[in-house]
């Protein structure tokens, strides 16, 4: 595999080619952030490419002081990027949630080896994350995981930090029905 | 019972953020640099979209197939005729100068003409052949142009073949219409005249006093040629046995081929969910092929691309299909749908005239939904809003429609018609995702042409 640093010296200069790969290689980490916060696969990907697009105008931005630690940085600053991406989406269409159920073509197969009972799971936690409100769902995304604070998210939210907080716990109360539901039902099972 | 803790739950979901299965291999990397470089056209040539010229392609096979049928068809049409006249003018001169040949004169069998006989009078003063009798004669005669007793009708033949004096046609329906052919033989010919019966009729009796014969082209069956014979005599009779032998064999080639017709179709639609307030305008626009049982039946199918707008109440859409969130009710929705519309339909024509006619038609029409996209204004957990959903090759409801029309039809030249027919079509079921009784309505205009 190339090295990370010629691929981004090669952006810095618009090589099409360093981009396209720089592209190819982080497109799935960034669709699977994007997706968290974007319901729909079609307008997630539109997002990541929409995200893409702002990274490559604004390539001269990125700095790396450490370059032991380039690619950790770099991910860093695809992930914030891409996320406020999102959030700009959300923000377009007023924190409007959607509907609908998700197709199943978006799922990778799971094979039948240990690992896959984990994959469903963790696909049905990331689908009943996806299925709060915009603003509780942006909440947990930012804080729990992306690991934002109150005060990152009320300005990039443009509320209060009073709100963020509501969201946040409103958001772990509806997760967490339906955790405990399905802990109640694996209880059931074997019993 | 086991229960997580908060930081074991947040602990989970961070996991689960990293790691859940989603297929990340729908990169678009042609996307993204037509937003970085748009000035160049970077795609390349199998990525290219490609135009949909399969409309165009059959709006030049419209004026194509007129000119082939105005000047290929008829050229080949009336060669076939001439062909057939000249082997009956063979027949017939073989068998009058075996009657010659014994150097009488006076009266001889009239065998066959190269004319047909139209309905009404006519006097064969100078007939291709010879009169059988005098009553045949007497019969056929009109009451004001009577033609002088019989016995001086006798025909003095040599071994020359009579030359019958061709009236070049001043008439109007032969200016009109009409083909004037004349064969270089020493021989009567025929007037080929086409055009409503009627006016023939009366172009008839003109020429008759000429004694031209006229073969007809009946003009309402189209592509069939075929004498329009009446009379009493047997002159006539045999006449009309040949040219009906003639006609009949090329009608019978061209039966098949002049009874197709192809149509384009397009008009505005009107769409309502059981008679609710209406939307906007759509549109319906497409092909049909149809072909004629009859004079007046026939039957049409095609493809039609729709574009209906409608709008309805909550109630009356199916949320089965769309699987929106349990908590969600449905008050209204405005929607369209863009779909194949396959209609079969029978034709009925009437009142038929010269160049026009009405109809009613009747049949049934399958959808196949390409497009559907609703703007649901709904209540979610005490909370009002409007989302929209599109959905793509949503469903097939086949014969599921009855389509009713009537209309009124002109024809243009001599294989072209334009027709203009209000329509009605009543859902049998619901369409669609979300199963709605959609009712349209509107007006078509088709432009049909004969094929030939």
């Amino acid at each position: 595999m190339e090295n990370l640093y010629s691929i981004i010296e090669g952006c810095l200069t618009n090589d099409q080619k360093c981009q396209k790969k720089l592209y190819e290689r982080y497109y799935g980490f960034a669709l699977k952030i994007v997706f968290r916060y974007i319901y729909r696969y079609e307008k997630a990907t539109d997002v990541v490419n929409d995200g893409f697009v702002k990274i490559f105008n604004h390539f001269k931005k990125f700095e790396c002081a450490e370059k032991e630690h380039l690619e950790k940085i770099w991910m860093g600053w695809v992930k914030r990027i891409m996320i406020n991406t999102a959030i700009d989406e959300l923000r377009k269409n007023n924190m409007m949630p959607e509907i609908g159920d998700l197709p199943d073509y978006i799922w990778e197969l799971q094979d039948k080896s240990a690992g896959a009972d984990q994959g469903l799971l963790y696909k049905e936690l990331i689908c009943q994350l996806k299925k709060l409100p915009p603003s509780y769902n942006v909440a947990f995304n930012m804080y729990v995981i992306d690991g934002y604070s109150h005060g990152e998210i009320a300005e990039r939210l443009g509320i209060s930090v009073g709100a963020s907080k509501s969201n946040l716990s409103k958001a772990k109360m509806q997760l967490r029905k339906f955790i405990d539901k399905d802990v109640q039902e694996a209880d059931i099972c074997t019993l | 019972m086991h229960t997580l803790n908060d930081d074991d739950m947040e602990d989970l979901f961070r996991r689960a953020a990293e790691d859940y299965p989603l297929k990340t291999d729908s990169a678009d990397w042609n996307k993204v640099m037509q937003e970085l470089h748009p000035a160049k056209d970077h795609l390349p040539e199998e990525n290219k979209k490609k135009k949909d010229y399969r409309y165009l392609l059959l709006m030049l096979l419209l004026p194509l197939g007129f000119v082939c049928g105005r000047y290929m068809g008829n050229d080949k049409k009336s060669a076939l005729i001439k062909n057939k006249i000249n082997k009956e003018v063979k027949i017939n001169t073989a068998s009058i100068n075996k009657k010659t040949e014994d150097g009488k004169t006076g009266e001889t069998t009239v065998q066959k003409t190269n004319a047909a006989i139209g309905k009404g009078t006519r006097q064969a003063e100078n007939a291709a052949g010879e009169i059988q009798n005098s009553n045949d004669l007497n019969e056929i005669q009109s009451g004001n142009n009577a033609p002088e007793k019989t016995n001086n009708l006798t025909i003095k033949y040599t071994n020359k073949q009579p030359h019958v004096p061709i009236e070049k046609s001043t008439s109007r329906v032969a200016e009109s219409f009409g083909q004037v052919k004349e064969s270089n033989f020493d021989r009567p010919t025929a007037i080929i005249l086409k055009g409503e019966y009627s006016q023939n009729e009366k172009d008839f009796k003109n020429s008759s006093k000429n004694n031209t014969g006229v073969i007809y082209e009946d003009k309402i069956s189209p592509g069939l040629n075929h004498p329009v014979s009446g009379g009493k005599s047997a002159t006539a009779d045999t006449s009309k046995t040949n040219i009906k032998a003639v006609t009949k064999k090329d009608s019978k080639q061209k039966t098949l081929k002049g009874k197709l017709y192809y149509s384009l179709v397009i008009g505005p639609d009107i769409s309502t969910i059981e008679l609710q307030k209406t939307d906007r305008v759509g549109y319906s626009l497409g092909v049909m092929l149809g072909y004629r049982l009859s004079k007046k039946i026939s039957v049409e199918a095609g493809a039609l691309w729709d574009r209906k707008n409608y709008y309805t109440n909550g109630s009356y859409l199916d949320t089965n299909r769309l699987q929106l969130p349990v908590p969600l009710t449905v008050e209204s929705a405005v929607g369209y749908c863009d779909m194949i519309e396959i209609p079969i339909n029978f034709k009925y024509e009437f009142l038929t005239k010269k160049d026009h006619s009405w109809f009613v038609s009747a049949g049934a029409s399958s959808y196949l939904m390409k497009n559907e996209y609703y703007t649901i204004s709904y209540k979610f957990n005490d909370r009002s809003g409007t989302r929209g959903y599109g959905y793509k090759n949503s469903s097939k409801d086949w014969l599921s429609i009855i389509n009713i029309s009537a209309g009124y039809q002109k024809t243009f030249g001599r294989n072209t018609n334009i027709s203009l027919a209000p329509y009605i079509k009543v859902p049998l079921k619901g369409v669609g995702i979300g199963k709605l009784p959609i009712t349209s309505t509107g007006i078509y205009l088709t432009v049909s042409h004969k094929l030939h």
